[in-house]
């Protein structure tokens, strides 16, 4: 029996890679044999980690596929032929209505994305969503099929690495107060409500202040732009920061010298990025929607209006009661047990074999 | 999971919101232009931005600061020295490159920036003498 994760685009640094490639770690290390095979492979990664669909052998029907469903591909159309047992793991596709202003190639891709999610419902085995949001997503869609939740597995370990000092570095001063958000630069995120609340911080409650804007803007110029010329109408070119992509190492730097980690996000899946705030301890304020009250699970500090002003009022009391914000982020560390590397790893291999023996 | 009351702590704030008078009369995204990006679209903001990004980094190092244990580092200056014929010139050549497209979008930049002033010029000189035309004009509906 072989396991054979698939997926459209397997590169550096983006949620549903950084998964495959935490679960072929655990899948090997269990003893199974496994392997990658995506339609476009990142030249950066090494040649071992992943094959090209069109190589993928003839598969058996003791063989499992499990396929990551995160985009619009010929993929999800495919993968209902192999004639073995499928499981999906779904990462969610964000509603096509985000992009339409922007992009019309974004646009299509999640338009054709939700097309493929409802042609599965009725052709995979086993679904593992990320996050409960996920899972409602998926029986919405009518899929009548088991199941379960599992968060992303996230290599801990990969936060240990080196920060990058020069960031650290250029600004670590406790005269200023960071405040953070990361993820790539699209709609959905809404960069622009996290501009706004900074904008009212800064002019409310101290001018010492800086936003880091941390994400890449590929495929997503025209609202990058548009962020940018709103940054510079609201003259804050000297506070706001986008950083476009950086390393791992200069991430690790901005989570380290942030003070505040503010999310306006309106979809998201699951929402790594908050997962690695709790990680470095930086207290959470995020607008609660779509999956981002099941990560945070009453941690951090859920906002149910996105007001600009009352969200700078949080930031300033987070700053200014210490108590207060040390509870936050006692809270957050409890939380972040739950996404433990081990224990996600375990519940993955239970919920694997539990398929395999035909128990769910 | 945290004793803290959110609730409460928003109450506290809007309360404070309301008596020291804040409000939230900023411009709002909505009012920002949401200009169609094409390839051959020009937007000095993103130009600038890429130009000073690659005057930053135009320059590759061949050197990177060893990293590991002391025997590891030593391991990995070995690597690099026995390598170094092949690395070297590949990098140098990289690094001219670079540096004359560099040179060429600064170039570009001043040149952009000349253009703006003359054009500002003539729109100033041009002002005035529209203004004599129209008075002109004014004059001559005037006589007919």
């Amino acid at each position: 029996m072989k396991i054979i994760q698939i997926l459209t685009t397997i590169s550096y640094g983006d949620a549903v890679s950084n998964d495959t490639i935490a679960l072929a770690d655990t899948l090997q290390g269990a003893g199974y044999e496994t392997d990658i095979y995506a339609e476009n492979i990142d030249s950066r990664l090494p040649e071992e980690m992943a094959c090209r669909i069109d190589q993928l052998p003839p598969l058996s029907g003791d063989d499992i596929i499990i396929y990551h469903l995160s985009t619009g591909t010929p993929l999800n159309y495919k993968v209902a032929e192999y004639p073995c047992r499928k499981i999906m793991i779904y990462h969610n596709i964000t509603p096509y209505s985000f992009f339409e202003e922007y992009s019309y190639a974004a646009w299509n891709l999640c338009r054709a994305g939700q097309e493929g999610m409802r042609f599965l419902s009725d052709k995979v085995d086993y679904c593992l969503a990320v996050s409960e949001y996920n899972k409602s997503d998926l029986i919405k869609a009518g899929y009548s099929c088991p199941i379960d939740v599992l968060p992303i597995l996230i290599p801990f370990s990969d936060y240990e690495k080196d920060a990058d000092e020069t960031v650290i570095k250029k600004y670590t001063d406790e005269r200023y107060v960071n405040i953070l958000f990361t993820g790539r630069i699209a709609p959905n995120k809404r960069q622009e409500d996290v501009i706004r609340a900074f904008a009212m911080y800064q002019k409310y409650y101290n001018p010492q202040c800086r936003l880091f804007i941390v994400g890449s803007y590929n495929g997503a110029e025209r609202y990058y732009n548009r962020l940018k010329k709103y940054v510079k109408k609201l003259h804050l070119e000297n506070s706001v920061y986008f950083t476009g992509h950086i390393s791992f190492g200069e991430m690790l730097a901005y989570y380290k010298i942030a003070n505040v980690f503010l999310c306006m996000s309106e979809h998201e899946g699951f929402c790594v990025p908050l997962v690695e705030a709790m990680y470095f301890g930086v207290p959470i304020i995020a607008y609660d929607s779509s999956a981002i009250g099941d990560t945070l699970n009453g941690t951090g500090v859920l906002l149910t209006d996105k007001n600009p002003l009352e969200t700078a009022g949080m930031i300033h009391y987070l700053m200014t009661h210490s108590e207060e914000r040390d509870s936050i982020i006692n809270g957050q560390y409890e939380r972040l047990k739950d996404f433990e590397h081990d224990k996600i790893e375990r519940q993955f291999l239970d919920y694997l074999e539990g398929f395999i023996h035909d128990q769910r | 999971m945290s004793e803290i009351n959110i609730e409460n702590i928003m109450d506290e704030i809007r309360e404070e919101i309301r008596q020291k008078g804040y409000t939230d009369d900023m411009l709002s995204f909505d009012e920002i232009e949401n200009l169609e990006q094409n390839g051959d679209q020009y937007l000095e903001v993103e130009y600038q931005d890429i130009l000073k990004k690659m005057n930053e980094n135009y320059n590759i190092a061949w050197y990177r600061k060893l990293e590991g244990n002391p025997f590891s580092r030593l391991l990995k200056k070995v690597v690099r020295k026995l390598t170094s014929f092949l690395g070297v010139p590949v990098v140098t050549e990289q690094v001219g490159f670079n540096a004359l497209v560099t040179r060429e979008f600064n170039q570009l930049s001043g040149y952009i920036q000349s253009q703006k002033d003359e054009l500002d010029k003539c729109r100033q000189e041009i002002a005035p003498l529209m203004d004599k035309v129209e008075e002109l004009q004014e004059n001559m509906r005037n006589s007919v």
